[in-house]
């Protein structure tokens, strides 16, 4: 147990080195501790709450981080090749030594949470000892809190993944539970909530049910998972999912005369293929699913503390709409990560048919969810019809330039343009900076804009992004080679 | 001879030369491919067959000289060059998520095969290659052997006049290595040209009328179907 233990903190450490680099690996911490501090000055000098409601927000930030981490499960049985390219990890090792597949799961789950801890957790500990007013005992208890946060969060996305949705009914109703059940716990009263969490429960008692609940859902979530998730695709013989829907794309575009489409068929063929990778890879649809379910949680979350604190009502369709539009890069990823270019050379297919595919692709994919997350915000928060329109003209062009952008930058390689740290950083804070206006009006604009000024505003915003959107494709991107 | 002269020449390399940094991999190369031969690319791992192969397809291009495939330079109209020819490329495995159904259809797409004789032709070589049981499972359930003859099924299914083969019958069973052969000649014997990539010296000589060897220093081209002890003894010698 020791012994795996130790060549599977070697072999993750080697990992992140090789990929990030050994300085940057060493000082992403320190990167962590500076995020956390400026967001804890910010808190602190803005008066934006107690200090049981930021140490509640840091908490379910780590929860929603950890998640995030775990979800990479949901393509174990692709993660060999998919996601490490040829590299081959001990994680498999269970195929060809007699080791069982619950103990490495088992052990890789302790590796990971107590590897994250290091990076994530403790620069986070540092920060808020540094900011708010702890005592010892209270760092301590902190320790343990937000730890135990964060392998919940890493055990329950291993449950999840571990259940192996791939059919439709089961994504879309696994992703309304997900949803219900993040939107019921985010909607609870920091009051309500801290009682839940060890550093913050008032009693001794109160601290160790918190304690013990935790470790009680963690234990029976790693076990499930430790027996169920699948690692490897030989197990068994998957079925052939969403043939309708593949047929469909493929059907019967090759004969002009009979072509009900405008793709052209070599576009729809490689669209066929990418949303063949999206649906019928580990996680099925429910991956996409479970990423959006997260996005809008945290979301609301933020949305929900920041009305609290200021007092003043959001547009919730239009800031939440740009903001789960901001994270869009998991859904670029979805759309890049399972083949390459190298996988069409044998077709008379060059770059630019290929780059059409993969941008029809995205938008298949990420502006419907994004019209989607537009009018359940509509539906669940209400607001102005106005707002409402102007988001979804802006829905798009946001998505097209956020295609255009990313491709500029990341090209086939997202994976490989998320490992390089400092460019992504870069990439992100200009981002932010582009949609920066669309978040004051979505969170402020109430106090100096009619709701049809609003919807003037996206319509601005929208030429912006198509007129960036234009200049990339034609002087940059359509140009490569 | 007058039958020799009047045969289209499909391929022509002239002084090719081919480096990656200090390691100079083809060395000025030359040689021409007319039609209805089967002319093999032979040599050990790592002296640059799939390489050659990659610059003859478009999908790579040399430091020097000049290449003609079908009358076009295969990197300056890749597409053109390789939606009229066959790729059996060496390491490619179909997609995983599609079935062998699926995935000669998105062939058929994008080589804008009409879809009564992509039916026809899907039938004929899955029939001729047996696996017509596994057309619609998903390509991650099939071996590797399965993989193999479903890609080799998709380099055909426009019905090529010039077919690159690179690493034939790597991962086939013995009777199915048997029944590749027999295609590589009826398919030849039509006026089709293949073109074929390998490191054994049986299979090459059973088949090829013409091979390029290649070894890390030089290209030696030996014409006149060589049999496979001619073949061991020159290899003896240079390999």
């Amino acid at each position: 147990m020791q012994g795996l233990f130790k060549y599977l903190v070697k072999e993750e450490f080697r990992f992140h080195t090789e990929l990030f680099g050994l300085a940057r690996f060493v000082g992403f911490p320190l990167f962590i501790i500076l995020l956390i501090s400026a967001g804890l000055f910010g808190a602190v000098e803005l008066d934006l709450g107690t200090v049981d409601d930021v140490l509640l927000s840091v908490h379910g930030l780590f929860f929603i981080l950890a998640l995030q981490i775990g979800s990479v499960a949901f393509m174990a049985s692709d993660a060999a090749n998919d996601l490490l390219g040829d590299r081959s990890t001990l994680l498999y090792s269970h195929t060809y030594l007699p080791i069982t597949q619950e103990r490495l799961i088992l052990v890789f789950a302790i590796k990971d949470v107590l590897f994250y801890l290091g990076l994530f957790v403790a620069p986070a500990i540092i920060s808020m000892a540094i900011f708010l007013p702890l005592t010892i005992v209270d760092i301590l208890l902190l320790t343990v809190s937000l730890g135990t946060a964060f392998a919940v969060g890493i055990s329950t996305a291993l449950f999840i993944s571990s259940l192996g949705l791939k059919s439709r009914s089961q994504s879309v109703i696994m992703t309304i539970l997900v949803i219900s059940s993040l939107a019921i716990l985010f909607s609870q009263t920091p009051l309500e909530l801290t009682d839940v969490l060890i550093s913050t429960a008032p009693s001794l008692v109160g601290k160790a049910t918190a304690g013990i609940g935790s470790l009680l859902i963690m234990a029976i979530f790693s076990a499930y998972a430790a027996r169920n998730l699948e690692l490897s695709q030989e197990s068994s013989e998957q079925k052939v999912r969403y043939a309708g829907f593949i047929k469909r794309l493929l059907n019967p575009k090759r004969d002009p005369d009979k072509s009900t489409s405008n793709i052209q068929p070599k576009t729809s063929a490689v669209v066929t293929r990418t949303f063949s990778d999206v649906l019928r890879s580990g996680g099925g649809l429910f991956k996409i699913g479970f990423t959006i379910a997260i996005l809008v949680g945290m979301t609301a979350y933020l949305l929900n503390i920041l009305n609290q604190t200021t007092q003043i009502a959001p547009q919730y369709v239009l800031t939440t709409t740009s903001i789960i539009a901001l994270a869009s890069y998991a859904n670029y990823v979805w759309i890049f990560q399972d083949d390459s270019l190298d996988d069409y050379n044998y077709l008379p297919l060059n770059r630019n048919d290929i780059k059409s595919a993969k941008r029809y692709s995205f938008h298949l994919l990420n502006t419907t969810l994004l019209v989607v997350v537009a009018l359940t915000s509509f539906a669940l928060f209400g607001g102005e019809e106005f707002v409402l329109l102007g988001t979804l003209f802006l829905i798009p062009a946001m998505s097209e330039f956020y295609f255009e952008y990313t491709f500029t930058l990341a090209s086939f390689d997202p994976m490989d343009f998320l490992f390089d740290t400092l460019r992504f950083n870069v990439f992100s804070v200009v981002l932010m900076l582009l949609f920066l206006p669309i978040l004051i009006v979505g969170l402020f604009g109430i106090l100096f804009l009619q709701p049809i000024q609003i919807f003037v505003f996206c319509l601005g915003m929208a030429s912006i992004f198509w007129a960036l959107s234009y200049v990339l494709i034609k002087f940059i991107n359509d140009s490569e080679k | 001879m007058t039958e020799e002269v009047s045969k289209e020449t499909l391929v022509s390399v002239s002084d090719l030369t081919k480096s990656y940094g200090d390691l100079d991999v083809l060395d000025s190369v030359s040689f021409s491919i007319p039609e209805g031969e089967v002319f093999g690319i032979l040599g050990p791992n790592g002296v640059g067959k799939t390489t050659l192969i990659k610059i003859l397809t478009g999908q790579d291009s040399p430091n020097s000289g000049s290449v003609s495939v079908l009358g076009k330079t295969p990197w300056e109209e890749e597409t053109k060059v390789r939606h009229e020819v066959g790729i059996l490329p060496e390491k490619q495995s179909p997609p995983s998520y599609l079935t062998p159904r699926e995935f000669f259809n998105y062939v058929g797409m994008v080589r804008e095969i009409p879809d009564e004789s992509l039916e026809e032709n899907i039938n004929k070589w899955a029939e001729y290659l047996s696996f017509e049981e596994k057309l619609d499972t998903l390509c991650s359930n099939l071996s590797r052997g399965q993989q193999q003859k479903v890609m080799f099924t998709q380099a055909l299914l426009h019905n090529p006049k010039l077919v690159f083969i690179d690493e034939p019958v790597a991962n086939l069973d013995p009777l199915m290595q048997e029944r590749v052969k027999e295609f590589i000649m009826d398919y030849s014997s039509e006026g089709n040209t293949i073109v074929l990539s390998t490191h054994h010296i049986e299979f090459a000589s059973e088949l090829c009328s013409k091979i390029l060897s290649l070894t890390s220093d030089k290209a030696v081209l030996l014409d006149d179907n060589p049999t496979a002890d001619e073949l061991i003894q020159h290899f003896e010698e240079t390999w």
